[in-house]
């Protein structure tokens, strides 16, 4: 009778979760494992099924020779190397900031979690206005604090990247801020008295306190941060299309033109699972790396 | 047992919602397939249901496509036209091709690139015509003319509908000003003079003397310029290599760049591509004097209510590189290349209705600018088609005429070997020319080598 009523849970539980198993495996797992395949094959998507033809690992051998993936591999790099501390640093000041008394602290805290649910079309439309090198206003302060030559922004191929970069900083600092808030939330008032009762100062307070209970969510923060900051598309998609030049062109931007442009499905995919690669092995590591400092 | 009911229950109402989640899902993905409504009535048993064509255009349907198919389902009862719009670009594009792939979605499509049409008939896509031209005797050359039609393997895969016209837009008010007249035959050489003297002012209320396209892209508009001292297919070599040392594609980089830096009387490319610069806006609305765009520009010229103006337009043709040019006509060349899809399971009833669609059936599509292709139509009736109420107001009738070159042989490209490549580099290069990163030598240097790597590639 227990076994009876144990299977019965068992199975009402899975139907419970059917309506979404099968639609994630064939949305997501199918495809993926598709993607797969095609990774090893030329494929013209237009030509149906009947247009593969297997070419082993060519794909894979080709891209490191190809300079438009190299250069998009680079400044997926780049971009990731820069946004995440930037982004961690300054959500985590606003977070304590925002943690301790400040006058309109709700109305503070919404404006810096407006970017993260505005659409990021419309966040790129706006800063593309606000970068415009002749008329646009940052250029204009710039300008009015005595900067004769500023920066031309999206229209340089030294500065595209880095405004990208500034923008997705702006963008993501709100939802970090409001993870780091919680965290904060959750260190115990305890901690804070008897520190000072020892005798230690606000700096001693952040850095043997605060910091160190905070790591868990300094651990999620990273981690997330840096498979979304790899998978960058939108800002790059609406601002500069890669360009100028290939100065801005990243993974996901490419793999999109190869697929959909090019119509080369199979090196499509193999770009793609290479960037899965790498994500992977990174987010790995930090596995591996989070023994040493996190505390849990 | 109270508890094992409810987890039936439960259990049991979820299954119901899947089930009729699943049945509500279908008829709602068959809505778009023609093949249900016209198996049957292929099988001639019951002639009362007609047949459903799904004929797939980028043109938004208000703008002739409504009136196209009210038109068509009046006249044939058994055969009903549904039209689909796709917004044609490379998403759009994309959605066109996976529906074509899908059994039922689409019978007759318009493609408006020739590489695209290229892509699609290479991989199958589009059914050869032939057949169909045969035995009704439809004559192709002598109803669009010679060059109308590419084959492809001695077959016939799409018919063009209209000839898109390439041309320079100016505003005769301030030609007028200037005291200068309507070009007919011109460099571009005279081209930055006018431009020149029609620039006034700084700032904000900058009145640019010309505008180029309605986004900035290198690509499309130099592969325009350069047709006319290169001809047709200017971007290869004979031997399979890219032409890019011909000097028109330097000359063509250097020109522009004359226009945007040196003489700062056209839009920055990059600033005018930050801020997405609309040039019918620019040249609507009196900031710019002189536009290059052609047929699209048309429509928004009679469009009052979003492009209020008061000032006649009149037309120039495409400036030549140089006085000798051998060809005039630039972009101007056939294009809504009509077909239909190798998967139809209706293709009697398409090749009806494309016919019909390709001749007398385009007339509704003349208002938005785009002059048939089919050379029994009264090109008179055509013009006053285009140009609307009064005429006057909005247009300098004689040298619109002239512009839409009707008299004239048109450039017409066959080979695209590895055209979306070469379109990037293009872009990418010549972009890094127009904001000064590198010159227009070295980036034409840098457009051969790369072309002819990827053509090396390709191979």
């Amino acid at each position: 009778m227990k076994l009876k009523h144990q299977q019965a849970e068992t199975l009402s539980g899975w139907l419970f979760i059917l309506p979404s198993v099968v639609g994630f495996s064939i949305l997501t797992i199918l495809p993926i494992l598709f993607s797969m395949v095609i990774s090893f094959t030329e494929w013209n998507f237009l030509k149906g099924l009947s247009g593969f033809r297997f070419v082993g690992l060519g794909n894979f051998l080709k891209m490191w020779s190809d300079r438009w993936f190299t250069d998009s591999l680079k400044n997926n790099v780049l971009f990731t190397a820069v946004t995440v501390p930037f982004t961690m640093v300054l959500s985590l000041l606003t977070a304590i900031g925002l943690n301790r008394g400040v006058f309109f602290k709700n109305p503070i805290r919404l404006m810096i979690f407006m970017p993260y649910i505005s659409s990021i079309v419309a966040i790129s439309i706006v800063w593309g206005v606000l970068y415009n090198p002749s008329q646009g206003p940052i250029n204009g302060f710039l300008h009015g604090i005595g900067i004769s030559d500023p920066p031309k922004w999206l229209a340089s191929s030294t500065w595209a990247l880095p405004s990208i970069i500034i923008m997705s900083i702006w963008a993501n600092i709100g939802y970090n801020m409001i993870i780091y808030l919680a965290g904060l939330q959750n260190i115990p008032k305890d901690l804070y008295e008897a520190a000072k009762i020892d005798g230690a100062g606000p700096a001693a307070c952040f850095f043997n306190v605060t910091l160190p209970m905070l790591s868990p969510t300094s651990f999620f923060v990273l981690i997330t941060s840096i498979i979304h900051s790899f998978q960058v598309f939108g800002a790059v998609f609406i601002m500069t299309q890669g360009g100028p030049g290939s100065s801005t062109s990243v993974l996901t931007y490419y793999i999109y033109q190869v697929g959909f442009s090019f119509y080369d499905m199979g090196y499509a995919s193999a770009m793609a699972w290479i960037l899965f690669l790498i994500i992977l092995s990174v987010t790995l590591l930090q596995w591996q790396g989070q023994k040493k400092w996190v505390n849990y | 047992m109270n508890y094992k009911a409810m987890s039936w229950v439960l259990t049991g109402s979820l299954l119901m919602a899947m089930l009729t989640g699943c049945s509500g899902g279908q008829p709602q993905a068959d809505k778009g397939k023609g093949a249900p409504a016209a198996s049957p009535a292929e099988g001639g048993n019951k002639p009362q249901e007609p047949v459903t064509i799904n004929f797939w255009g980028a043109i938004p349907e208000e703008s002739g496509p409504a009136k196209v198919v009210e038109n068509w389902n009046k006249a044939n009862p058994d055969i009903k036209v549904n039209y689909k719009r796709f917004v044609n670009d490379e998403a759009g594009n994309t959605k066109l091709e996976t529906a074509l792939l899908a059994n039922g979605e689409v019978d007759v499509f318009i493609s408006y690139r020739a590489d695209k049409v290229m892509k699609r008939i290479d991989s199958g896509m589009a059914e050869p015509l032939d057949a169909y031209i045969q035995k009704d005797n439809f004559n192709v050359e002598e109803n669009f003319g010679k060059q109308s039609i590419v084959k492809v393997k001695n077959q016939t895969y799409y018919i063009p509908a209209i000839i898109l016209n390439d041309f320079v837009t100016l505003n005769k008010k301030y030609l007028d000003d200037a005291k200068l007249p309507i070009p007919k035959d011109w460099t571009w050489e005279d081209y930055k003079d006018y431009a020149q003297k029609l620039s006034k002012g700084e700032g904000a209320n900058k009145i640019w003397g010309s505008m180029v396209g309605n986004v900035p892209k290198v690509y499309e508009w130099m592969d325009k310029a350069v047709k006319m001292p290169i001809g047709p297919d200017a971007f290869y070599t004979s031997d399979g290599k890219s032409n890019f040392e011909h000097p028109a594609f330097k000359k063509y980089l250097d020109d522009q760049i004359d226009l945007q830096n040196k003489l700062k009387v056209q839009p920055n490319f990059a600033e005018a591509k930050a801020t997405k610069m609309d040039g019918n806006q620019m040249f609507l609305s009196g900031k710019a004097a002189m536009f290059w765009q052609g047929t699209a520009v048309l429509r928004n010229i009679k469009n009052l209510k979003d492009y209020p103006h008061d000032f006649v337009t009149a037309f120039a043709p495409v400036p030549k590189q140089n006085k000798d040019d051998k060809y005039v006509t630039a972009g101007t060349g056939y294009l809504d290349f009509v077909s239909i899809n190798s998967r139809s399971k209706v293709k009697d009833a398409a090749w009806k209705f494309v016919k019909w669609y390709v001749t007398e059936g385009n007339e509704p599509m003349i208002q938005g600018g785009r002059v048939p292709a089919w050379k029994k139509a009264d090109p008179d009736k055509v013009v006053s088609l285009i140009l609307g109420d009064n005429p006057e107001k909005l247009f300098d009738v004689p040298s619109f005429k002239s512009a839409l070159m009707l008299d004239k042989e048109f450039i017409v490209d066959t080979k695209f070997n590895s055209s979306p490549e070469i379109q990037k580099i293009v872009e990418e290069e010549g972009e890094r020319a127009f904001i000064g990163e590198q010159s227009s030598e070295q980036a034409v240097k840098n457009m051969k080598k790369r072309a002819d790597e990827v053509l090396a590639k390709n191979k």
